[in-house]
């Protein structure tokens, strides 16, 4: 169910933190509560998956158990069973079809794939899963008793369906004590509120933009070929697009975490003002990075010295799976192998450690990025090379679009700010207003600042009524 | 920690916005919910009654059932959605936007919508359509015409004065010109009315700038180069002595600001302005007797007035509410007999017509003895076998470009594959 939706905003958020509140006397009543409503949500949004989830809940509260009190051999075996079983259920919902495709590859007669839906929030929860085993193998946190510990770690409402992760360490302190903070619960009504007006005015319309130019590029094999410009300004869009449409999800996630007394990490960083890719992936889904170095790349590493074969071979793995969590295809197999390589050639020569020609390197960054976005948006090898070639023109294609003009007119000001704003611009403004003297320049800022979210807050909320959103996801 | 230290750094600006945010949100809670409420405990009911919600694991089971429903009656059913639309036309004027809903519809210079076309591409299927129409003929009797009636194109080329870029349907005329050659090849008569005098008026005499029909006065156009044509190719005695084509037999009467048409509708009224509805009607002796297919056996009798006209398609609280267009035959899906009691022995005419051409059949009713309307895919239309039953003197099947599609012509294929 996603949270820009009216049945998330007037119907369940209200009983939620209602029942939550009235529930204030118990912590333990409230965490019951939270996985109820966390489960219906779920629920109500993918049916037939609550089961999967709750099954995944309780197998990996039982694992961790036996792991905790094993003898350390058969922890190791323990801990192996449990991951194969969570990734067994990611592969079978979501890799299936790719590995029947690869299978052909081999085989006279190719493998009948059922068709399956892929659960919401399956990418995200596996990991989670994942984490909590590792943690408590490793002896960094202790297991749960109590299930529904476990099943508010890997179903918690806010960030189930795209994150942030947290550690199970961090959110089993919180789940044991928190106490109610107005100060916190208006820091997350406003973030949330932030979050929505991201996610709708900048990148759902974003969406709708990249959607038309993309579908253009698919079918210009049997039309005209998308303009050079035209092409260009789908690109700019779709990486506002996946930043605002992300970087917003984390915000309401964040904020409505914080509304149920909830702390959860940043995930984003302003990325696009990176001057490496190693610096964009480190200011990009951070949460999502941090599981990858946590869990697979130092587990590789070892504790022993690294070499630099080692590290090559590390990173290919851990940017090859990283290219697969985000979908189950060749292109994303060449979406993991283009960042290796980049990854790879600046850790080797230094780039991203350096502080020269900032600008250029922003320059780099961004056209790397963008090259990446292509692989992820485009549809298909085909469709990507294509894209290639009609940004780079030599696709029989024309240079000049006045649809490209018309989409920057009518989009305007939403591009303007979304280019502003996907910078730290806010930011700057901000750290100027409180680096000032000036009382009344802070008043007016703290007056102002409410006042313009909650004007966007009302646009966004008739953007949602008129159904003017896009149905995108990340994973 | 650190966020704590900031949840207290931005407390003040915080807690005022809290207090604005509950203020709209529980204005638009109390507004949503009296209305959509009954609805969304019936579907929560439902779901949670049934074993599904939880136990059945399917994986070819669509997803979002639940919420799809929920969703639904809270937009809808509430009542929000519709009052909220003028704001969101009001933004997108506030924006100065040619485009709305993402170019789904456009607005030229002259602030005439478009239906918006971003991958121009030639419709297929129109060979098809044109050998149904042949099969169609082959099967009617010799002494009964079949005659195709192009409707004029709302975008013409090098004509309307759309916006440098922006991705107007063009290709619905297009394949209008396609659609003619393809009928011409098969041998089938065709009534273009773009080389008519309709070419010669002006847009504004032609099209309404809200609604994807034309005007009245182009649809009362349209009956009188059909009856002449009618009369000229086929010897039909449908207006001998010009009576009922002249327009001095008919009143004109003028609703300022009273149309805001489909396309308007979709807009909101704010973005697209409104259009003055005329309603054209005889003031002549008329008399039928009018059935509808989806009632079978209640026959209204009446003049023009009583039993083709609705006025109360005219009375209406909102302008999201009102239907002047039906008007005429009162409804935009048509299935209906109309018998003319003053010419019993005139031609019978057969029309297989979009909604557009309702006003033009209510004009032809006067000038033959009986005359079937039916827009496919209305509820309750008879299949075509069974109308062709009866004897007509001309089949006219009538459709405007936008309206040929396969959805249309599916109707007039069904009958050459029984």
């Amino acid at each position: 169910m996603p949270f820009s939706s009216m049945t998330f905003l007037l119907l369940f958020l209200p009983c939620v933190l209602l029942l939550y509140y009235l529930f204030s006397f118990s912590t333990q009543l409230q965490n019951v509560w939270l996985l109820a409503a966390s489960l219906f949500i779920y629920a109500a949004g993918q049916k037939g998956y609550a089961l999967l989830l709750t099954g995944s809940i309780l197998w990996n509260w039982l694992m961790a158990l036996f792991m905790e009190r094993a003898a350390p051999r058969s922890k190791k075996a323990l801990l192996t069973v449990a991951v194969i079983v969570n990734l067994g259920a990611l592969a079978a919902c979501k890799y299936l079809p790719f590995l029947g495709e690869i299978a052909d590859l081999f085989m006279s007669t190719a493998p009948v794939i059922p068709h399956i839906v892929l659960p919401v929030g399956l990418s995200f929860y596996t990991l989670q899963a994942i984490g909590y085993c590792v943690d408590v193998y490793r002896g960094d946190a202790k297991a749960a008793r109590n299930p529904v510990y476990v099943g508010l770690h890997l179903s918690f409402f806010p960030k189930i369906i795209a994150g942030p992760l947290i550690s199970w360490g961090d959110m089993a302190a919180q789940m044991r004590s928190r106490k109610f903070q107005a100060a916190r619960l208006s820091a997350g009504v406003y973030r949330f509120a932030l979050g929505l007006v991201k996610k709708v005015l900048l990148g759902s319309q974003f969406a709708l933009l990249a959607d038309n130019i993309f579908n253009w590029n698919s079918m210009g094999r049997f039309q005209v070929e998308l303009p050079v410009t035209l092409a260009w300004f789908g690109l700019l869009v779709f990486a506002l697009q996946i930043y605002y449409e992300l970087s917003g999800f984390t915000d309401m996630a964040i904020g409505l975490a914080a509304m149920f007394g909830f702390d959860l990490p940043e995930n984003f960083d302003y990325p696009y003002a990176a001057t490496s890719v190693t610096g964009f992936w480190r200011r990009w889904n951070i949460t999502l990075t941090a599981w990858f170095r946590q869990y697979l790349y130092r587990p590789m590493s070892g504790r022993g010295a690294s070499n630099n074969d080692i590290t090559v071979r590390n990173l290919l793995v851990v940017w090859a799976l990283i290219g697969l969590w985000h979908g189950s295809d060749w292109t994303m197999l060449f979406f993991g192998a283009w960042f290796f390589v980049l990854i790879l050639m600046e850790h080797f020569f230094g780039l991203h450690e350096s502080d020269r020609m900032i600008w250029l390197r922003r320059i780099y960054t961004l056209l790397a990025v963008l090259a990446g976005w292509v692989l992820l948006r485009a549809g298909g090898l085909y469709e990507t090379g294509r894209y290639f070639m009609n940004l780079a023109g030599v696709n029989n294609n024309a240079f000049l679009s006045d649809v490209a003009l018309v989409l920057l007119r009518e989009n305007f000001l939403w591009i303007v700010a979304g280019i502003l704003f996907s910078l730290p611009v806010g930011q700057s403004i901000e750290h100027f207003v409180q680096s000032r003297d000036s009382t009344l320049l802070k008043t007016a800022c703290n007056i102002l600042q409410p006042l313009l979210l909650c004007g966007l807050f009302i646009v966004s909320i008739i953007y949602m009524l008129q159904g003017n959103l896009s149905t995108f996801t990340y994973f | 920690m650190e966020s704590r230290v900031i949840f207290l750094k931005h407390l003040h600006r915080n807690l005022l916005f809290s207090a604005l945010f509950a203020a709209v949100w529980l204005s638009l809670i109390a507004m949503a919910t009296p209305g959509a409420l009954p609805g969304v405990l019936q579907i929560l009911r439902d779901s949670l009654s049934a074993p599904g919600l939880f136990l059945s694991l399917s994986p070819t089971h669509p997803p979002d059932e639940v919420y799809d429903a929920l969703e639904s009656e809270m937009l809808h059913a509430s009542g929000i959605r519709n009052d909220s639309k003028e704001l969101f036309a009001a933004l997108q004027t506030a924006q100065q936007k040619n485009e709305t809903r993402n170019y789904l519809y456009i607005k030229d210079r002259d602030g005439f919508l478009h239906k918006g076309n971003f991958y121009q591409s030639p419709d297929g299927l129109i060979a098809n359509y044109a050998k149904s129409l042949r099969r169609l003929q082959e099967q009617l009797p010799d002494e009964t015409r079949l005659l195709f009636v192009g409707a004029l194109p709302r975008y013409v080329e090098g004509e309307t004065s759309v916006y440098s870029g922006y991705p107007v349907d063009r290709q619905s005329a297009r394949n209008m010109d396609a659609l003619q050659l393809a009928l011409f090849s098969n041998g089938i008569d065709t009534l273009d009315l773009r080389y008519t005098r309709m070419s010669r008026m002006s847009r504004e005499e032609l099209f309404y700038r809200t609604d994807s029909k034309w005007t009245t006065q182009a649809a009362f156009t349209a009956f009188q180069i059909l009856v002449g044509e009618l009369e000229t190719r086929y010897d039909l005695r449908l207006d001998p002595d010009g009576t009922i084509r002249d327009p001095s037999g008919y009143t004109r009467s003028i609703f300022p600001g009273l149309m805001l048409g489909d396309m308007g509708k979709s807009t909101g009224a704010i973005f697209s302005g409104t259009d003055d509805f005329s309603l054209i009607e005889p003031n002549f002796e008329t008399a039928f007797d009018v059935e509808s297919y989806s009632r079978p056996g209640r026959v209204s009798s009446g003049s023009f007035q009583e039993v083709l006209l609705f006025e109360s398609a005219l009375n209406a609280p909102t302008l999201q509410e009102l239907k002047p267009f039906s008007a005429y035959l009162g409804s935009s899906q048509i299935a209906m007999r109309i018998d003319n009691r003053l010419n019993r022995d005139g031609p019978r005419i057969l029309l297989i017509g979009d909604t557009s051409f309702a006003p033009v059949c209510a004009f032809l009713a006067p000038a033959a003895s009986r005359v079937t309307m039916v827009t496919p895919g209305a509820s309750g239309a008879p299949p075509l076998s069974q109308l062709l039953e009866e004897t007509w003197d001309v089949v006219i099947v009538a459709v405007p470009p936008s309206g040929a599609s396969a959805d249309f012509f599916q109707y007039t294929d069904s009958v050459s594959k029984q």
